[in-house]
C-alpha cells in the first residue's frame, strides 16, 4: 500500500535541441525514484513521451539523465534525494544530440571510444595463459577505471566535452587508460599516440566534474592524469 | 538554473585559475614596460609609482598579487594531481589554495596601505 | 631540464617539427600537429614547475619589499648591478614567456571561435613580445646609471 503524501511539479523536456520543458504533476509517493516518476508520466499521463531505461537496478546505466541539473541515474536516484521543495526538472544528458525528449543519440559518444583506442588488442596468440597478479600496480590501476558501464554521466558533466567537441571525453580516455595498463594489450603504442593529440588527454584541465558525478566511484581525472605521464615518457623516450 | 557541474568545488577552482591566467597575461605586457621606463632614469620609475599611491591602484595591485599566488597555488593542486600518487581531498585541497593566495594578498595589502 | 625547457620554448614559436614524433624527417601532418601540441603540453608543466620556484621568490620579494612603501630608489638599489637578480630575471621571462602564450592558447581555444594556425602564430607574436619587454625590463633594472640609452 503507497501512502500518497503530496504532488511533485515534474518539468520535462520535450522537443530535441529546440524544444520546450512540458510541467506534470505526479503524486508523490514512499521510495519513489525518478524511474517511477518518468514511467507513471509516459503510462499514465502523455504515452508520447520518449525515454530510456532496461535494467532499473543501476548496472546497465540506460537510463542516465539530468535531474535538477546534475547527471544522475533515475533508477538509483530517489525523489527524496533530488528533488528540491515539490520541483524536479528532467533534462536530457548534455553534449549528447537529443533524438527525442529524454533520449539522446550516443553513437557519437562510442564514436570516441573508438578514436580513443577504448578496446582490447590482443596481439600474438600465446600457448599459454597470461599471468597478471591482481595486486600488481598496473592491475590495481586498470581495476581503479574498470567497472565503466559506458552510461555517459561523466561525458555529460565534462564541461571540455562542452567546449572542445573534439574531446575524447572522460569515459573513452578512462577506458583507453585501463587498456594501458592491461599488460596483456598488444596496441598501446598506438593508444598513446591517439589519446595524445588536441583532443586527447591534455585537454583535460582537471575540473573533477566527471569524478563528482560517476556513479560507480571512478575517477576519469585520475585515470587522464596517467595518460599525461604516459604520453610524457613516450615523447621523452622518443627525444632521448 | 545554474548546471550542477558549474557549483562543484574542481569547476570554481579551474575557472578562479583560468580567469587568474587571464588577468596576468594582460598585466605582464604593463608591468615589463613599467619597470623598462628605469631606462629613462630613476625618477620615471618614481613619478610613475606616485601615480600608483592612488588607492584603486593599490587594490587593483593587490587582486593582481591575489592572482598571481592564486594561479601558482592551484597551478601546483593541478600538477599535484597529474603527477603525484596520492589522490587529493578537493574541497580540502581547494580551500587550502584559496586561503594561502588570500593570505598573501592581505599581506601585500597590509604593507602598501 | 634546463635544456628540455629551451627546446620546448623555441618549438612552441616553431610549428615546424622534424624528428620529435620519432618519424624522421618530414612527418605527416597529423602526426605533426600531435607532436606540437604534445610538446606543448609538457613545456607547460616544466615551466609551470619552473614558476613555482621564481613566483615564491617574487612573492616573497615583494612582500618583504613593499614593507613601509616603495621607491624606485629602493627597488633599483637592490637590482642594479646584481648579477644574481639580473639572472634571476632573464630566466623568470623565459619561463613566463613560454608559460603565458601556452595557457592562453588553451583558454581561447576553448572559449573563442579561433582556432587553427592564426592563432598560433599571433601567440608565438605574443610570446616574442613577452621575451623582449621582459629582457629590457630586466636590463632597464640591472643596468648602472651610466648606461643608461637615453
Amino acid at each position: 500500500m503507497t501512502v500518497e503524501l503530496e504532488s511533485l511539479s515534474v518539468d520535462v523536456w520535450r522537443g530535441s535541441a529546440d524544444g520546450r520543458f512540458q510541467t506534470f504533476r505526479v503524486p508523490r509517493r514512499e521510495h519513489q525514484t525518478i524511474l517511477d516518476v518518468v514511467t507513471e508520466i509516459q503510462r499514465d499521463q502523455d504515452a508520447t513521451l520518449s525515454y530510456r531505461f532496461a535494467c532499473r537496478v543501476g548496472m546497465c546505466g540506460s537510463c542516465a539523465m539530468v535531474v535538477n541539473g546534475r547527471p544522475r541515474w533515475t533508477c538509483r536516484t530517489r525523489v527524496s534525494e533530488a528533488v528540491e521543495g515539490d520541483k524536479l526538472t528532467l533534462e536530457p544528458l548534455r553534449n549528447m544530440t537529443v533524438v527525442k525528449d529524454l533520449a539522446v543519440d550516443m553513437a557519437a559518444f562510442f564514436d570516441k571510444w573508438r578514436d580513443a583506442r577504448g578496446y582490447f588488442e590482443p596481439g600474438e596468440a600465446s600457448a599459454d595463459f597470461a599471468v597478471v597478479p591482481p595486486a600488481s600496480r598496473e592491475r590495481r590501476a586498470a581495476d581503479a577505471g574498470i567497472e565503466c558501464i559506458g552510461c555517459g554521466i561523466c561525458q555529460s558533466a565534462c564541461d571540455v566535452v562542452t567546449w572542445n567537441k573534439d574531446y575524447l571525453g572522460p569515459a573513452p580516455l578512462n577506458r583507453a587508460w585501463t587498456l594501458v595498463n592491461d599488460v596483456r594489450d598488444a596496441g598501446n603504442d598506438a593508444r598513446i599516440e591517439a589519446v595524445s593529440g588536441s583532443a586527447g588527454c591534455h585537454a583535460c584541465h582537471s575540473h573533477m566534474n566527471c569524478t563528482e558525478f560517476c556513479p560507480r566511484g571512478i575517477s576519469p581525472t585520475y585515470s587522464i592524469a596517467g595518460l599525461k605521464r604516459a604520453m610524457i615518457s613516450r615523447a621523452l623516450g622518443r627525444k632521448a | 538554473m545554474m548546471r550542477a557541474s558549474h557549483k562543484q568545488p574542481g569547476f570554481v577552482a579551474a575557472l578562479l585559475h583560468r580567469l587568474a591566467g587571464i588577468a596576468l597575461a594582460i598585466f605582464l605586457p604593463l608591468h615589463f614596460w613599467a619597470l623598462s621606463g628605469a631606462l629613462n632614469g630613476a625618477d620615471f620609475l618614481d613619478r610613475f609609482l606616485k601615480v600608483t599611491q592612488h588607492p584603486l591602484v593599490k587594490f587593483a595591485e593587490g587582486g593582481i598579487v591575489v592572482a598571481l599566488a592564486l594561479h601558482m597555488a592551484l597551478g601546483l593542486r593541478v600538477l599535484a594531481i597529474e603527477f603525484l600518487p596520492v589522490r587529493e581531498r578537493t574541497r580540502v585541497a581547494i580551500s587550502i589554495c584559496l586561503a594561502v593566495a588570500f593570505a598573501v594578498g592581505l599581506a601585500f595589502l597590509l604593507n602598501v596601505v | 631540464m634546463l635544456l628540455t625547457h629551451f627546446l620546448s620554448a623555441t618549438r612552441a614559436i616553431t610549428p615546424v617539427f622534424d624528428g620529435l614524433s620519432g618519424r624522421g624527417s618530414g612527418c605527416g601532418e597529423l602526426q605533426c600537429w600531435r607532436a606540437m601540441t604534445a610538446i606543448l603540453f609538457i613545456a607547460q608543466r616544466v615551466s609551470a614547475a619552473v614558476l613555482a620556484f621564481f613566483v615564491t621568490v617574487h612573492l616573497a620579494t615583494i612582500l618583504y619589499a613593499t614593507r613601509g612603501g616603495l621607491t624606485a630608489g629602493e627597488v633599483l638599489a637592490r637590482t642594479r648591478d646584481n648579477h644574481w637578480f639580473f639572472a634571476f630575471y632573464v630566466l623568470f621571462v623565459l619561463a613566463v614567456s613560454t608559460h603565458a602564450p601556452i595557457g592562453l592558447r588553451n583558454v581561447i581555444r576553448e572559449w573563442t571561435p579561433w582556432q587553427g594556425r592564426s592563432l598560433d602564430i599571433a601567440l608565438a607574436i605574443f610570446a616574442l613580445i613577452l621575451l623582449s619587454t621582459g629582457f629590457r625590463a630586466a636590463a632597464a633594472v640591472y643596468l648602472p646609471p651610466e648606461a643608461l640609452l637615453q
